[in-house]
């Protein structure tokens, strides 16, 4: 075992012995499939089963698999191979929120690139190498607060607009966990769900994304006066409705809005009327005083949509037998905690300070190309071939991402 | 809602699939054995039902129950359906009978309707005044748990039943009186097909299961045999699955219905060859998908031949199929 290894099996099994008590679930443990990953190993071990929450921690500790997961369904025969004989009981949903997913600008992200064919290497994402001009690169992701954050603010979005609100889920339906490396994943436990099958999710995932709404169903004409949606509506409809109105009173802000310029400043200069349109009941989107085309609102309607949908993997939220990873056991590409949250701790969470491990020990390595790390408040790098002593925790980030080697042998 | 109804046994009459329904039937006549006994008529009942069931249904659907006789059937017209165990004939049968049941809900007394919801279909219901969102509405509206509204309405791809367009509050979905009983309408029909299928049927109701099998799959063959839609590396993913399942007989939404038809004709179908594609369909009435099929095809009506929607209309719809095949096609008709 080379010295890397011994490095890692040691910071894996060192957390698993210690924080045995952090590992709750899944619940209903008997009816999982599990599937592990271990460090330098291809492939994924699966259809494992446990009897017990005991049994799955004293294979974490004496395993150290790097990645763990669980089937976010239940099944009668969870160790059966063949998906027929596994009897499918439920499932659990996750909704997958995932930095990558996101529309945010490419400067939240930190990669860095090696080439295939000849080993160069270099900082940012390039898809041909600079230096022999071949197409096989290989990227590598870095932990980036930036993304991180948005990530976070989608997952609130998702859970405080949508989950809590409009589908009147509490605390105790709902798990949350920083994933590990670049987003969250969001548990639904409530079991009147579990039943719900691919085209019942799809249409779920379709409400979280705003697909499929209809003007002659949103919006009816009486005369001159075209009713809609109302800042006190419930669902979707209330949504854009208040979203409107909150452009309405940032009105720079309005140019959100994909309609003619001229139509913008009609708008601007008549916000605190069309605000209280917003506000009657049922609300007036068009009449005589301000005047919107079929074609303007529906412009105005698919703008507000898309401000307002969540990103959310598809596969995820869709697969009835998904493996998701196990909360509180670590990422195998970073060595952080997929860490569960507390909702009202969420706002303030950090997972680049609180998803991090604490160690008092430090390590001499040998770095490869590694970019600037926000790691635990402090600035980390950039590497470029140096030797440097870094916190084991972070070592370990350096090295699962196959840009760090031991200085000297360690025993 | 949940105050104690005296039921009447004329209302049960009218709804032998309740659970009071069948207490009943389990005091009278303890097993169906009994009934047959009892009622040795029944059994020419049960065939002429089941026939006119597998003729369209339509005869079935309009026929309404007169006599004692007409509930005692029911269970053993199940219990036959089920033991001959061909998925068109029982889709056939919970269609007529979800219509039906839709039909008689419409005239039906509110807490009756409610009370079935919650007992028969476990769909708990609220009404507005029980509801706590403080907002009075002008109309009367219901409330049904989300998670019960999407496994019952999955089937239903008006755009109209897309959560996006519903008011969804709290995990409540708001839906007026003729929403909420093609809801519970449509449970029924899921009822019937998921039911338990291991029902024993008396001896002598077992003539009339092999007749029922055998008629079928003569006609099955026959049918077969006349119009077998060619496979066509023509058509598109989502195209070749609505076909095959018009082909096995399933219960086609309007929309897919459409798509179908429209695609069918701009590829050069007529209207023969069209109206052919829906036979096997559990309501399928020759006459109508005429109709439909040539206003569609600009012969009748607005004169206008209409097309299939786009790629993503269908996409909306959950109908697109998306492969490598499509590539970058946005229309089903743009398929090459």
């Amino acid at each position: 075992m080379n010295g890397e290894k011994k490095l890692i099996k040691k910071f894996f099994h060192e957390y698993f012995k210690k924080n045995k008590k952090l590992i709750k679930y899944p619940d209903e443990i008997e009816r999982r499939e599990f599937g592990f990953t271990f460090y330098q190993k291809p492939g994924m071990y699966r259809h494992i089963s446990f009897n017990s929450l005991k049994e799955l921690t004293e294979f974490l500790e004496w395993n150290t698999p790097i990645n763990s997961h669980y089937s976010s369904a239940f099944f009668k025969n969870p160790a059966e191979r063949e998906m027929e004989k596994k009897g499918w009981i439920g499932a659990e949903i996750v909704f997958d929120i995932d930095a990558d997913h996101l529309s945010i600008p490419k400067d939240a992200f930190s990669f860095t690139w090696k080439c295939n064919k000849c080993g160069e290497s270099g900082f940012g994402r390039k898809e041909k190498c600079s230096s022999c001009g071949s197409y096989s690169t290989s990227l590598v992701f870095w932990p980036n607060t930036k993304n991180l954050r948005e990530a976070k603010k989608e997952a609130e979005k998702v859970l405080f607009n949508f989950l809590m609100e409009d589908f009147g889920l509490n605390e105790k339906d709902l798990l949350v966990n920083f994933s590990g490396q670049r987003g969250y994943h969001i548990h639904l436990k409530k079991k009147s769900f579990y039943k719900l099958k691919q085209k019942e999710r799809r249409e779920i995932l379709d409400y979280l994304k705003g697909v499929g709404w209809k003007y002659d169903l949103w919006f009816r004409k009486r005369g001159e006066v075209v009713y809609g949606p109302g800042v006190f509506d419930p669902g979707w409809k209330g949504i854009i409705a208040r979203s409107y109105s909150e452009l309405l009173s940032r009105k720079e802000k309005l140019t959100e809005l994909e309609i003619s310029k001229r139509k913008i400043e009609e708008m601007r200069e008549k916000s605190s009327l069309i605000k209280n349109n917003l506000q009657e009941k049922p609300a007036i989107w068009s009449n005589e005083s301000f005047k919107l085309t079929k074609k303007e609102i529906g412009k105005i309607v698919e703008s507000l949509l898309r401000k307002n949908r969540c990103s959310i993997d598809e596969t995820v939220a869709l697969d009835l037998k998904k493996l998701i990873r196990i909360p509180n056991t670590l990422h195998g590409k970073t060595g952080f905690q997929v860490k569960t949250v507390q909702i009202e701790d969420l706002d303030m969470f950090n997972p680049l300070k609180e998803a991090v491990l604490e160690t008092d020990e430090s390590v001499k390595i040998k770095t490869g190309i590694i970019p600037e790390i926000d790691l635990k408040g402090e600035k980390i790098g950039p590497y470029k071939f140096e030797e440097v002593e870094v916190p084991l925790s972070t070592a370990v980030l350096f090295i699962l991402k196959g840009e760090a080697k031991l200085s000297e042998p360690r025993n | 809602m949940t105050s104690k109804l005296e039921v009447t046994s004329e209302l049960l009459l009218k709804y032998p699939f309740t659970k009071e329904a069948k207490a009943i039937l389990r005091n009278e006549n303890k097993t169906l054995k009994e009934v047959l006994l009892n009622y040795p008529e029944i059994i020419g009942k049960v065939r002429e039902k089941i026939f006119s069931v597998l003729h369209g249904g339509r005869a079935y659907f309009r026929e309404e129950e007169k006599n004692y006789l007409d509930f005692l059937s029911y269970p053993l017209v199940l219990a036959v359906i089920y033991k001959v165990n061909d998925e068109n004939l029982l889709l056939k049968f919970a269609v007529a009978e979800s219509k039906r049941l839709f039909l008689k809900l419409m005239n039906e007394r509110e807490e009756i309707v409610l009370k079935m919801a919650n007992e028969t279909f476990n769909l708990p219901v609220l009404r507005d005044q029980e509801t706590n969102w403080g907002e009075k509405f002008i109309a009367k509206k219901y409330y049904v748990p989300m998670e019960k509204y999407l496994a019952y309405s999955k089937k239903f791809r008006d755009t109209s039943w897309k959560l996006i367009n519903r008011n969804l509050m709290k995990g409540f979905v708001e839906l007026n009186k003729r929403e909420l009983i093609r809801l519970i309408s449509e449970a029924y029909k899921v009822k019937i097909i998921e039911g338990e299928r291991n029902v024993e049927v008396p001896k002598e109701l077992e003539t009339l299961v092999s007749e029922l099998k055998e008629k079928i799959a003569r006609e099955k063959f026959l049918k077969g045999a006349k119009h077998f839609i060619k496979r066509d590396k023509s058509l598109p993913p989502c195209i070749q699955e609505l076909l095959e399942k018009a082909k096995k007989g399933f219960d086609l939404s309007h929309v897919e219905r459409l798509v179908i038809a429209t695609f069918l004709l701009n590829r050069g179908y007529d209207i023969e060859e069209t109206v052919k594609v829906f036979s096997e369909l559990p309501d399928f009435s020759e006459e109508k998908t005429r109709y439909q099929v040539e206003h569609l095809s600009g012969l009748k009506g607005s004169k206008t031949k209409y097309s299939p929607p786009s790629c993503e209309t269908l996409k909306a719809y959950g109908i697109c199929r998306k492969d490598e095949s499509c590539k970058n096609v946005k229309h089903p008709l743009q398929y090459k």
